[in-house]
């Protein structure tokens, strides 16, 4: 029994590493220009299609599809906030939420009619032989996919806290007049957090893929990111590994004692428990007023 | 008081005017700021006089004149470009970073002459890190220990007494050695103390560097012992300018400056 519930939570905490990369993007995003970004989910999908194009579609090997995925889901980001969010700017933000649900619905859409509406396998990037920690067994997708996970998460943050772009966008994030005032291209830090995110959601597309097989609909893994960064309170971008491994943990566990129903709501319950007690999420700053 | 010639001047601001959804901040402000000299915009609250500084940063569009630097067009700028032409500036509520060091937010303020762009920086290699370390270097001589700073150096900011997160604020300003500095309210809310070192700052920057200072207070006292000019604003006119003597003595600017707190100096 307990040792189940170990493996259970390492294989969580595996899964909840993939929504706490996808919640980093997100959270980047929010904090650098408060925009919502509710097409994070179709951006991890259509990420990880462009890798299944180059290796499935034209035979390249990984180590040449994988940057080229890459590139083309920063040229997507990128689009998006240059052609469907610039001449926004400025314009309330229910209608940039609007946009954004367009981007995902027209992603998804376009995906289907591109690639298809099956779930298909990406090739096995990641080994599928089981990794032991000791004495528990993890599955060897969800293993290699934490470490890379980790790797990716622990280098943002050092780029995040030590590099000058790293401190252009705290700047940004933090007061955009005087950030300009230091001579900060804040629309350039705006488009340079999207490609980021970009990145970031690509990273954790293809590692979902990996685990889970694609179709346009993984997007719906969104909404696990959106929980995990409600609750690590929108603007905590270390927060969101902390909740992502919360949520994970509680998903798997629940589904496996409890059934796959219980896992659709739990973990919005939860968030709704924490806003109760903590309007802010875990990790956020003052957001909401204090009563 | 005639004005100096072009040349001698660094900002020149030409007929500005601007308005808010039909009110007007700003009525055909003209003014000159001469190199190397402190020059001080003084007038009753709500005169325009951080209208002004707004609109020479770019914060605001104005809807008529000219604003000249060295010979540059400001207004045909981009707002972040004024750092990389010499601009640096303070403002009337401490607008520091808060989540970060002292040495960040003084780093901060020579954002624009790292010559890595984005990409590069946020690889963190090579030529990036070389400028990163050189520049902490130069901002730990240059502007750390010229404002007595060393002590909170890599302290965060939240915690810090006013007087400290003032002279962080200027000392961020002076990081990129601007050549113009402007300074909304340096000394508002500081102590008789705080005020004459941060007067004393100002004038070490202006004699040792050469640097031009367009500065906005309320301080009379404090001001007038160290401007070389003052152009006093009222309801967002220009209705006096002058050596501060030569203004205290106007009579228009007695009438509209009704807080000027050395009154029995002010001709009856």
């Amino acid at each position: 029994m307990i040792s189940t519930i170990v493996e259970l939570s390492l294989v969580g905490i595996a899964s909840g590493s993939i929504y706490a990369l996808g919640a980093m993007g997100f959270v980047l995003i929010y904090k650098a220009s408060g925009v919502f970004n509710f097409a994070m989910g179709e951006m991890m999908m259509i990420g990880a299609y462009f890798l299944y194009t180059g290796m499935v579609i034209f035979g390249l090997p990984l180590a040449a599809a994988l940057p080229l995925a890459l590139i083309a889901s920063a040229a997507t980001a990128a689009g998006i906030e240059r052609f469907l969010l610039r001449p926004l700017l400025g314009q309330p933000h229910e209608v940039l939420i609007k946009v954004l649900f367009g981007t995902g619905a027209m992603l998804r859409g376009l995906a289907g009619l591109v690639w298809g509406q099956d779930i298909v396998r990406l090739p096995e990037i990641l080994p599928r032989k089981p990794v032991f920690l000791g004495p528990f067994l993890i599955p060897g997708t969800l293993a290699w996919g934490m470490l890379a996970m980790f790797v990716v998460f622990g280098g943002f943050m050092l780029y995040y806290r030590f590099s000058r772009t790293g401190v252009a966008i705290r700047a940004t994030a933090e007061d955009q007049s005087t950030a300009e005032a230091m001579g900060i291209d804040i629309r350039g830090i705006f488009s340079f957090t999207w490609i980021v995110a970009g990145i970031l959601a690509t990273a954790a597309g293809i590692v979902g893929a990996s685990v889970n097989g694609l179709s346009p609909y993984l997007g719906n893994f969104a909404l696990e990111v959106i929980a995990v960064v409600l609750l690590a309170g929108l603007t905590s971008i270390g927060g969101t590994m902390v909740a992502g491994i919360i949520v994970g943990v509680m998903l798997t566990l629940l589904g496996y004692f409890l059934g796959g129903a219980w896992q659709q709501f739990m973990p919005y319950l939860l968030v709704l428990l924490v806003m109760l007690v903590r309007p802010r999420g875990l990790y956020g700053t003052k957001l909401v007023e204090r009563l | 008081m005639t004005m100096a010639a072009a040349a001698d001047d660094l900002l020149v601001v030409d007929d500005l005017t601007l308005e808010f959804g039909g009110i007007r901040a700003l009525s055909n402000v003209s003014l000159r700021a001469r190199r190397g000299a402190v020059t001080a915009i003084i007038g009753p609250n709500g005169a325009g006089k951080t209208s002004l500084l707004n609109v020479i940063s770019g914060f605001y569009r104005p809807r008529a004149g000219r604003v000249l630097y060295d010979g540059v067009d400001l207004l045909a700028r981009p707002g972040y470009a004024r750092a990389g032409l010499g601009i640096a500036r303070t403002f009337q509520n401490i607008a520091l970073f808060r989540g970060m060091s002292v040495l960040e937010n003084v780093k901060l303020g020579a954002h624009a002459e790292l010559r890595a762009g984005l990409f590069a920086a946020a690889l963190y290699l090579g030529p990036a890190r070389r400028e990163e370390r050189a520049l902490t270097a130069r901002i730990d001589g240059e502007v750390i220990d010229f404002l007595r700073l060393a002590a909170f150096r890599d302290r965060e900011i939240v915690g810090l007494p006013f007087g400290v997160q003032k002279q962080v604020e200027l000392a961020r300003s002076l990081a990129a050695a601007p050549k113009l500095l402007l300074l909304d309210e340096p000394f508002a809310g500081m102590n008789a103390t705080e005020k004459q070192a941060m007067a004393d700052d100002i004038r070490r920057t202006v004699d040792a560097r050469g640097t031009t200072v367009v500065m906005i207070d309320h301080d009379m006292k404090t001001l007038m012992a160290l401007t070389e000019r003052v152009v006093v604003l009222n309801f967002g006119e220009v209705i006096a300018e002058g050596t501060p003597a030569e203004v205290q003595a106007d009579p228009r600017v007695v009438e509209a400056y009704i807080g000027v707190p050395e009154a029995e100096e002010a001709p009856a």
